[in-house]
């Protein structure tokens, strides 16, 4: 694994690029796009298993984070949705020119599936991964909303609390996101979108979301090469008692690199 | 110009990664003439930290005219995994002198001043311990054994709160196991460990114990004989800790002891959530920085 940086050096997003071992190379790359915020944090470790797992079945891979995000360049607050979709092109095209690939697949995860979706126009993926991916823009607020004012008022984190706390505005779960980028998110909406990209498409599911369950109905409809894998994985995106927990990747592993393989 | 960041790879085989937060182009005159900070891991989490805490502090430092590194310890976030069998103690120190090492040679460094939360606390006292290169050191929600005065404040708090009795048994019971498993060298209880270390099976690598309190204090002693400036931040998060005063109780007559600040906030949680809190507990580091003397 090599760590980089890339893109505009004003605001350069930190990489992590992995190749397959010498020789057993395909050309074909995965560009893995995180979640931000906390869930950022918690499912570090487990994309970066994703990712040696797929350089062990031949694939070049980029982790990178968002503008705003973990070691990237930024403030979240500064963070927009299309600088987003940006940093995605950017990504492909970064392990495209490393790499000598000529197929991408995109991967991602949470808010990061959502991003990769609505980028897919512009990257033109082979196929796409999309790991709980963030349907409803609107509930996903409400419900760091509520988890961030059940994490203040946690007496077992906080043992003097005297009061309730209130969170100051923008703030999400230990993170400033700002009016407008809490205003984006809040429009996200992949339940309604159509242009979803007729290539073949994995949507792994490892928490019980009612927008999720609807997502995979829809895009279950006739004519979509799509697979639909309910992991074993309980994410508890939205425990409180989960937020510091770090994600493993358990059996989405499998199912993940099983899909890219097939799809490659 | 602002702070710009670099990539490192360093250690055995490069394996450990790091990133190196500069500060502007007019600090950096000034900056060579201060320690270089090293921020540790919090826990298993990579190197951005808990909520974002290793990157604000890094790039927050570096505004203020520091070089800071943030990196993955062997095992952790981006760095190569722990070779078998290496106890971690050793490991510990290994990576602490190899980041040390690293930027001796890429920056000309010579003084160093490290710091972390929880165990990353830990690791910074046996790194400081371990290395005269070290100047300063800060321990977010460091040592912490039970005295008189914590045993009094649970006491008192439940007699003014009937409806946490409950609460404050299970905190009593816990830390009178880890008071007794001090003694005997046995596992200490849950709480002391990061939330992750319980559902990943990696516990057993992973779980890190507080040394005996002799040992603390030995080796405490031995870093403020050298001339070593101690920072220490307490939360009203940290079950262990409830009052400022209770680290002189830990530490009766310690010589020296002007070279050690105490800091306790009894509103902040463990890993500084709320963005308030956080940002409260880096203007504390930077002000113990600030103090520092300026020589290397």
């Amino acid at each position: 694994m090599t760590g980089l940086f890339f893109g505009d050096s004003a605001s350069a997003l930190f990489g992590a690029w992995s190749q397959p071992p010498d020789g057993s190379g395909r050309d074909h790359g995965v560009v893995i796009c995180p979640p931000i915020g906390q869930e950022h944090v918690r499912t570090h470790w487990a994309l970066r298993q994703v990712a040696a797992a797929l350089g062990r079945a031949g694939f070049h891979c980029m982790r990178f984070d968002w503008f705003g995000v973990g070691d990237s360049a930024g403030d979240l607050r500064d963070a927009t949705i299309a600088r987003w979709r940006d940093d995605v092109a950017s990504a492909a095209q970064e392990l495209r020119d490393l790499a000598g690939v000529h197929t991408i697949s995109l991967l991602g995860l949470r808010v990061g599936a959502t991003v990769a979706a609505l980028a897919a126009a512009e990257v033109r993926p082979s196929s796409l991964v999309l790991w709980d991916p963030v349907v409803d823009g609107r509930g996903y607020v409400a419900a760091f909303e509520q988890l961030t004012r059940a994490l203040l008022s946690d007496r077992h984190r906080y043992w003097e609390l005297a009061a309730p706390r209130a969170a100051r505005a923008g703030e999400l779960v230990g993170f400033d996101v700002g009016a407008r980028l809490r205003a984006e998110l809040a429009q996200l909406d992949l339940g309604g979108w159509t242009r979803l990209p007729h290539v073949p498409l994995c949507l792994l599911r490892s928490s019980d979301d009612g927008s999720l369950r609807a997502f995979g109905e829809r895009l279950g409809a006739p004519g979509r090469d799509l697979e639909l894998h309910d992991t074993e994985l309980r994410a508890g995106w939205t425990s409180p008692d989960q937020v510091e927990r770090l994600l493993l990747p358990g059996d989405a592993l499998r199912a993940l690199t099983g899909f890219l393989a097939a799809h490659a | 110009m602002t702070a710009t960041e670099r990539i490192h790879a360093f250690g055995a085989d490069e394996g450990l990664l790091g990133i190196v937060t500069m500060p502007a182009e007019r600090l950096l005159a000034s900056s060579a003439t201060r320690p270089f900070v090293v921020l540790l891991n919090a826990g298993l989490v990579h190197r951005v930290g808990p909520f974002g805490m290793g990157v604000q502090l890094a790039r927050n430092l570096a505004a203020r005219g520091y070089r800071v590194l943030r990196f993955d310890q062997t095992g952790l976030g981006d760095s190569a995994a722990r070779p078998s069998g290496a106890p971690i103690e050793d490991q510990v120190v290994a990576d602490g002198r190899a980041a040390m090492d690293s930027l001796a040679a890429r920056y000309g460094a010579r003084t160093f001043v490290v710091g972390g939360l929880c165990s990353g606390a830990l690791n910074a006292h046996r790194i400081c311990a371990a290395d005269p290169r070290v100047v300063g050191m800060w321990m977010l929600d460091g040592y912490a054994y039970p005295t008189r005065r914590y045993y009094r404040h649970l006491f008192l708090r439940r007699i003014r709160n009937p409806a946490s009795w409950r609460l404050l048994s299970r905190r009593i019971y816990a830390h009178a196991r880890a008071r007794v498993g001090a003694l005997r060298g046995a596992t200490p209880p849950a709480d002391h460990a990061p939330a992750a270390v319980h559902e990943d099976g990696r516990h057993a690598i992973f779980y890190q114990d507080w040394p005996p309190i002799v040992d603390a204090r030995r080796e405490l002693e031995q870093m403020l004989g050298r001339g070593v400036r101690i920072l220490f931040v307490y939360t009203g998060g940290w079950s262990s800790f409830v009052d400022p005063r209770q680290f002189d109780e830990i530490f009766p007559r310690l010589a020296r002891r002007s070279q050690i600040r105490v800091t306790y906030y009894p509103r902040a949680d463990h890993s500084y959530l709320a963005l308030d809190d956080r940002a409260t507990m880096v203007g504390e580091v930077g002000a113990f920085l600030d103090a520092l003397p300026t020589s290397t």
